[in-house]
């Protein structure tokens, strides 16, 4: 192991490591939350805006459709699931943000929208960023720039935390004083993590 | 001189916890980092999934308990199944009880005919790439409902082995933040570094509000 290398990858673990440590930090505590299901309630429905009349085009994709909706009333957001209400006829579909849920029903005799929208806070934001864009809807996901380039982002976090683990394990290798006890947490988690999956999966 | 000695001791055993609990948590933080990929990509060749499905019948005698909880217990020990349970069901129209068991490489859906003292069980065993997806979902909680609640005790013993990942991811950034404030030379890089994942953290978190 030439010493040139070892600096390279050193400080190269001590920057990607700085880089994905807020998002680190992020994921961490989004999972504390969702698996003690720690959120306040959910706040109010609050109207944005009613009776809105707007252009729909029902010859479109339920996506580009309602697009075209949220562009008419000024709206922006990742579309979720679309409904078509059958009595009364309605288009019903959630935009989603971290932040906030905005729900916007199109009453379809009248071409009238209404949309009210809830505050998630900062502790479901951080969740809603955790699971998205996710294995749920993927043929409708990442229809919003933005969760497109949210998508892109975790996935570089994830690279770069592999580089990040693979890298500390190398750096460890050289410091010869932390060998023998470095060996001994190496094993022993990798045992619990052994036992554990096996048991769960098998 | 009390404060440096005790400033040298936290620097040395700061930097030896980095090291151990950075090394305790490798592959657990390998496996959520590949299994988080793979959620977020579900649709890459590469992380295709699939189930494979398989069905049999057994007698059962009727499953005792006070709550469905416990009958559905009763009856997933006389079948020899364990895992999470993550529905039950009183279907209306026969005597019966059905119960969907969850682990994270399968899905056992048990449909007991209680009058006729008849259990078909159906397993559907997944693929590799959707058992390391269920292993990071595999928490025994809804996002959405409080009332689910884990039931199974190798759910709970994953549920705290994944609160101490988070714990130890915790430790591990504060620690490495503190280790890089030591190092003069590298306080501008390392400045960049972390001020574009902050930046990064602020857009998504709290700026897309306006955007």
């Amino acid at each position: 192991m030439s010493k040139r290398l070892y600096r390279w990858i050193r400080d190269l673990h001590l920057y990607v490591g700085l880089t994905i440590s807020p998002l680190v930090a992020l994921y961490a505590i989004s999972t504390l939350l969702m698996v003690h299901h720690w959120f306040p309630p959910e706040g109010d429905r609050l109207p944005v805006y009613a009776d809105v009349p707007v252009v729909v085009d029902l010859t479109d994709e339920p996506v580009p459709m309602a697009r075209s909706v949220l562009r008419q009333t000024g709206l922006t957001g990742e579309i979720g699931s679309v409904w078509f209400e059958q009595d009364p006829k309605r288009i019903r579909f959630q935009v989603l943000k971290p932040t906030e849920t905005t729900t916007v029903v199109i009453d379809q005799a009248t071409n009238l929208a209404s949309a009210e929208h809830q505050q998630m806070g900062v502790r479901r934001a951080t969740s809603f960023l955790h699971v998205m864009p996710g294995p749920h809807l993927v043929k409708i996901r990442r229809n919003w720039v933005w969760v497109r380039i949210w998508g892109w982002t975790a996935d570089a976090a994830a690279y770069l935390l592999l580089f990040a683990a693979a890298s500390g394990v190398y750096v460890w290798l050289y410091a010869k004083a932390e060998r023998r006890a470095g060996i001994a947490f190496l094993a022993v988690g990798a045992a619990v993590f052994v036992v554990l999956v096996a048991s769960l999966v098998l | 001189m009390l404060p440096s000695v005790i400033g040298d001791w936290l620097r040395r055993w700061n930097r030896k916890l980095h090291i151990y609990v950075g090394l305790y948590f490798v592959l657990f933080t390998a496996l959520f980092a590949i299994s988080g990929l793979a959620l977020n990509r579900s649709t890459w060749a590469v992380f295709a999934g699939g189930a494979a499905k398989s069905e049999l019948e057994r007698e059962i005698d009727s499953p005792s308990g006070e709550t469905q909880l416990a009958r559905a217990r009763d009856l997933m020990s006389q079948l020899g199944v364990s895992g999470e349970i993550h529905q039950i069901e009183v279907p209306k129209d026969v005597d019966g009880l059905n119960v969907w068991v969850l682990r994270p490489n399968r899905l056992v859906i048990i449909r007991a005919r209680l009058g006729e003292r008849i259990a078909s069980v159906e397993i559907q065993r997944r693929a590799a790439w959707d058992a390391i997806r269920g292993l990071h979902e595999f928490t025994g909680q809804s996002r959405f409902d409080p009332s689910v609640r884990r039931d199974w005790w190798l759910t709970t013993v994953w549920a705290i082995a994944i609160d101490a990942l988070s714990l130890g991811a915790i430790f591990l950034v504060a620690s490495g933040i503190w280790m890089w404030l030591q190092l003069r030379q590298k306080r501008i890089g390392g400045s960049i570094a972390l001020a574009g994942g902050c930046l990064v953290l602020f857009v998504f978190l709290v700026a897309l509000k306006w955007l």
